[in-house]
């Protein structure tokens, strides 16, 4: 196999999985959040590149392993350190291995994995820490359903065609297979087994998958700073939970937005727990404790240092006025336990919005400070005690995200209906074509008539199926077909091109068996298949 | 692969997730959903296969030619048992680490391999959808000749390609030859379909191409029906007689062949050889249609006819112990050259005026058996066709081939001379192993950092890898049994022995005394 050919049938195979990553982070970028894109894909888009290359020049998979572990050994400790690194590297290394399984002969599962966890990204973080999907959820999984779908068919059909030409022992040239007459209904009866396939595969897997879920909880430690976080100042502990569904990459607002169970207790001057609080121009890095405790399995469970950078303030900063966390919404998650701090309280709603907060102090990222002194509470902020429910202000990107949902909506429909349009359009096409056919509309030669009629028996014989290849001659399609006069047109069509001579009452009747060869071929098939006919494009 | 790891991968998976989501879920609903949903989605997979079992066993019973009723269970390509293994294991990731992106692929992946092979199954799982089919295999031109381009044409009408599956055909024409193998849409399904693929070069003989094996696959990869073996064909590859320079030799130093005599016994005869007329010639001799033609006066001259017609019969030696056996090209070659330089000594011995008969063994089925033909100058289609049905055969000695009496025998043989019967006039021709270029599997040495075959291509699989390598080492093994077995440099100075080789791309015969 030329390495032109091996090129052009892996080229969908590698547009489809770019395609996916692309949108993938695209959707991360647009919907969740761009404060943590840029590692994210310039980890996803490197490794893609350098798995996709090596593929691409047929390397053996331990020597691509070797490679990539020597990256890592040498990139990580002589790269930075940060939340923002590890999330390069937590991309760049399965980018790597999925880009080169995407090619690869039977890891097609394993390659649909990492574009995967980039969708999951956006899907889960409008879950908002439960194991349900919103609208749009639903259609990103579906979407997700239909590109795994389409990605697999895509493999198989670079799979197919490699071995029709690659063996050890010689393989014959093939030339293309050709379908002399099809029968009309099928792209329809094609159509409609691909949309029930995938709809099948998708509806299982979104009624099973979600429920395997794991919501887990945060237990975040905030400064004690309440007017900078713009939350009520008041004693207990200094923590607040927070859940979220579980996925290999520590991203997205799914970890910390939506119906949470915020359990805050700003106990303001409590020191010995606040961490780590760093403010860094726009954004905070909060050193968090994360309370893995899976729904279901209480107890024993690890607690995993984790980063979560900036949100909280962003939240209490653009918080709006006015909205309040839900009451009695705790993760949405009905068979998980209680959350362990909002038993232990009544929980209240926060009467009065708080106002904006001032900016913390900016501290440089390489100094611990500890917290000030709790400043004392808003006037207009009542003192909470205990733990309680907070309000949730919308996410900032999120609001963002609405107003990018309704624009990718608007831009979706417009192309749905524009195919519909078009799809509406096409039986008007070819009437409009067909009566050029019988009677142009403008004046043409007497050779251009005859090649019109003849066009209108082709369009005519591949409404009942009939196909003309490429390199068929009239005479010899007309031998094929058993219609009567399809071999009239032959000949006339024949005399017509190769300049022998018409007769006079040749034109019509050419028109005349072009007309009864169109008529009689179309009753060759049922009624709904000769409806179906009036939307097909190209006509011959 | 084998049925056993087909079934293993059909029943062993979803039982791992399972086993997974109840470790992980025990005390949660998740139990009570996830996993039913799995294991229902598997019944229905293993009633759809059960029922296409039952079908095939019922089948076998009455027809035992039937093909076995396990096959009915191997149905998972190698991408399918990986992706059932692999959905499996990503459920269990998820189940371990908890993250949703694992547990969506192996769901996706399991439910895509479920439904895949039930689909499979309940449309493509028997030979139903070859039952109806009409197929029509042929391998063009039907009357080749050694060396020409040989294209393979396949129409197919009435072929159900349910829809989500592709069809796959495979086969191989000729021994040694190109394998063909087409893929095809679901979009020629129930229609008119024509296959066609070059062949390359034809090989001499007559060739009966085995049927091709059809099978349908889904369009995921991941599942594949029963193989339905059907088309047959055949195709007659006619030898092409080689030049050969120094035949005349072959009849010994008499010359009995050399001067050639006009007839003289009637004016008007003559056929072959005509020229003008020049003053002189008998008037008689004008060939009045001819002068017409040419408008010029055309006189026929007596044809020639060889002083003496020795008869000569040239015996093609094609026996040679277990070469049916023998896996290597070079066997193969090594008869065509034979055949190629025994056509050839016969043709120009007939053109040199002797009565040739050309010997050979041909295998009609029931046993080999000698033919002779006679060989005219003219009249070579005879001994072509001998020639092209020529094969190895070791059930009729050289002895049975030789007359001993009144005829000249010239052997065309790639043995050293050998002593036969009662020794009769026996020329030799010996064809060397350097006569014919080799063409024999090279090892091929794969790179350590570059996988031998196009990544994604099965070919790159360890076992079929293994076995391509058994498979040259085999046919080279089996080139040095027959380059052992058809040592001749022991009796190659034994007068009467000629030697063919090839000089300039024509064969050149050389005594070897």
């Amino acid at each position: 196999m030329s390495p032109r050919d091996r090129d052009r049938l892996a080229a969908p195979v590698v547009a489809l999985y770019w395609a996916l990553l692309a949108a993938g982070l695209v959707l991360y970028g647009v919907v969740v959040s761009t404060d943590q894109i840029i590692p994210l894909a310039l980890g996803s888009l490197l490794g893609s590149a350098l798995g996709t290359s090596v593929a691409l020049r047929d390397v053996r998979a331990w020597f691509v392993l070797v490679v990539l572990l020597t990256v890592a050994y040498v990139g990580v400790p002589l790269g930075p350190e940060g939340a923002s690194a590890d999330h390069f590297w937590m991309a760049f290394v399965p980018a790597v291995l999925c880009s080169y399984a995407s090619l690869a002969e039977r890891w097609s599962l394993a390659a649909l994995w990492f574009p995967t966890v980039v969708w999951m990204l956006t899907i889960l973080d409008r879950t908002r820490g439960a194991r349900t999907l919103d609208t749009f959820g639903v259609l990103l999984f579906a979407l997700l359903a239909i590109a795994g779908l389409v990605f697999l068919r895509a493999r198989e059909t670079r799979r197919a065609g490699i071995w029709k030409r690659v063996a050890p022992t010689p393989i014959a040239e093939p030339r293309a297979a050709r379908v002399e007459r099809e029968k009309p209904m099928r792209p329809l009866v094609r159509t409609a087994w691909s949309i029930a396939m995938t709809a099948a595969v998708f509806g299982f897997a979104a009624f099973v998958a979600p429920r395997m879920w794991r919501v887990e909880k945060t237990q975040h430690h905030v400064p004690h700073d309440g007017v900078a976080l713009g939350i009520p100042c008041c004693p207990g502990d200094d923590t607040y939970e927070r859940s979220r569904v579980r996925e290999y990459l520590d991203l997205g607002r799914g970890h910390d937005s939506g119906v949470d169970t915020w359990n805050e207790c700003m106990a303001c001057p409590s020191v010995a727990s606040v961490a780590q609080f760093v403010y860094e121009g726009s954004s905070y890095a909060v050193h968090a404790s994360y309370d893995s405790d899976p729904v279901g399995v209480s107890g024993d469970v690890p607690v995993v240092s984790s980063h979560w950078d900036g949100q909280p303030t962003t939240f209490a900063e653009i918080a709006p006025p006015g909205e309040h966390y839900p009451v009695e919404q705790d993760n949405a998650i009905h068979d998980a336990p209680a959350p362990r701090y909002a038993s232990q309280v009544t929980p209240r709603p926060v009467p009065a919005p708080i106002a904006p907060a001032q900016p913390p102090s900016p501290v440089p990222p390489s100094s611990m400070h500890p917290p000030a002194p709790p400043a004392p509470p808003a006037p207009h902020a009542p003192a909470m005690v205990g733990a309680h429910t907070a309000a949730m202000p919308s996410h900032p990107a999120g609001d963002d995200s609405i107003g990018w949902l309704r624009w990718l909506v608007l831009v979706t429909g417009g192309a749905l209906a524009g195919q519909l349009l078009l799809l509406a359009l096409r039986p008007i096409r070819r009437a409009v074509t067909l009566r050029h056919f019988r009677r142009p509309y403008w004046d043409e030669t007497v050779d251009q008539r005859v090649s019109n009629s003849w066009q209108l028996a082709l369009v005519g014989l591949r409404d009942a199926g009939w196909r003309a290849g490429e390199a068929e001659q009239p005479q010899e399609l007309a031998r094929r077909v058993d219609l009567p006069e399809l071999e009239r047109c032959a000949t006339i069509l024949e005399r017509a091109r190769y300049g022998v001579g018409l007769a006079d009452d040749d034109l019509d009747g050419m028109r005349d068996a072009a007309d009864a060869v169109y008529r009689d071929a179309r009753r060759q098939v049922g009624p709904l298949a000769r409806v179906l006919s009036w939307l097909r494009w190209p006509l011959v | 692969m084998s049925p056993r790891s087909d079934a293993i991968s059909l029943f062993v998976p979803p039982f791992v997730a399972t086993a997974f989501i109840i470790a992980a879920y025990n005390h949660d609903r998740v139990f009570a959903t996830v996993a039913p949903a799995l294991l229902a989605l598997w019944l229905v997979m293993m009633t759809a296969l059960t029922v296409r079992w039952i079908q095939a066993l019922v089948a076998a019973r009455r027809l035992p030619q039937h093909a076995s009723s396990w096959s009915r269970l191997q149905v998972l390509t190698g991408a399918g048992r990986t992706m059932m293994w692999a959905g499996a294991g990503a459920i269990g990731v998820a189940a371990v680490s908890g993250w949703a992106s694992a547990s969506v692929l192996g769901v996706l992946g399991l439910a895509s391999v479920s439904i895949a092979v039930t689909w499979t199954a309940i449309v493509a799982g028997s030979e139903r959808p070859f039952r109806d089919a009409v197929i029509e295999r042929s391998l063009l031109p039907e009357q080749a000749v050694e060396g020409d381009a040989l294209r393979e044409v396949v129409r197919v009408r009435g072929l159900k390609i349910p829809a989500g599956t592709r069809l796959f055909v495979t086969g191989r024409a000729v021994r040694h030859g190109t394998t063909s193998r087409y893929a095809v849409g679901a979009e020629a399904s129930g229609g008119q379909l024509e296959l066609e693929s070059d062949l390359g070069p034809a090989r001499r003989g007559d060739h009966r191409a085995p049927p091709l094996a059809w099978w349908l696959g889904d369009v995921f990869g991941l599942v594949r029906g029963p193989i339905v073996f059907c088309g047959e064909a055949s195709v007659c590859v006619r030898p092409k007689p080689c030049e050969i320079d120094g035949v005349k030799e072959l009849l010994g130093r008499g010359g009995d062949a050399e001067l050639a005599r006009p007839t003289q016994h009637m004016p008007t005869e003559g056929t072959f050889r005509i020229r003008e007329y020049a003053p002189g010639d008998d008037t008689r001799r004008i060939h009045w249609v001819r002068s017409l033609q040419a408008n010029q006066l055309i006189v026929r001259l007596p044809d020639e006819i060889p002083p003496a017609e020795p008869r000569v019969r040239v015996v093609l030696d094609d026996h040679l112990w277990g070469a049916e056996m023998l896996s290597c090209h070079g066997v193969d070659q090594l008869l065509d050259s034979l055949v190629r330089v025994w056509l050839g000594v016969g043709k120009q011995l007939a053109e040199a005026g002797s009565r040739v008969t050309m010997v050979a063994t041909i295998d009609e089925g029931n046993g080999p058996h000698v033919v002779e033909r006679p060989l005219a100058a003219r009249a070579l289609r005879d001994a072509i066709q001998l020639g092209a049905r020529a094969s190895w055969q070791s059930a009729m000695p050289l002895a049975a081939k030789l007359k001993t009496r009144g005829v000249r025998n010239v052997v065309v043989s790639c043995h050293a001379p050998q002593r036969v019967g009662e020794q009769p006039d026996v020329t030799w021709i010996v064809v060397p192993e350097w006569c014919w270029p080799v063409e024999e599997p090279a090892w091929s040495v794969a790179s350590a950092l570059a996988l031998p075959y196009p990544i994604g291509s099965g070919e790159n699989r360890f076992g079929r890898r293994r076995a391509d390598q058994l498979r040259v080492a085999t046919m080279r093994r089996d080139r040095q049994l027959l380059t052992e077995s058809i040592s001749m440099f022991a009796g190659l100075r034994t007068p009467g022995v000629f030697v063919a080789r090839r000089v300039h791309g024509r064969i050149a015969l050389e005594a070897a005394s």
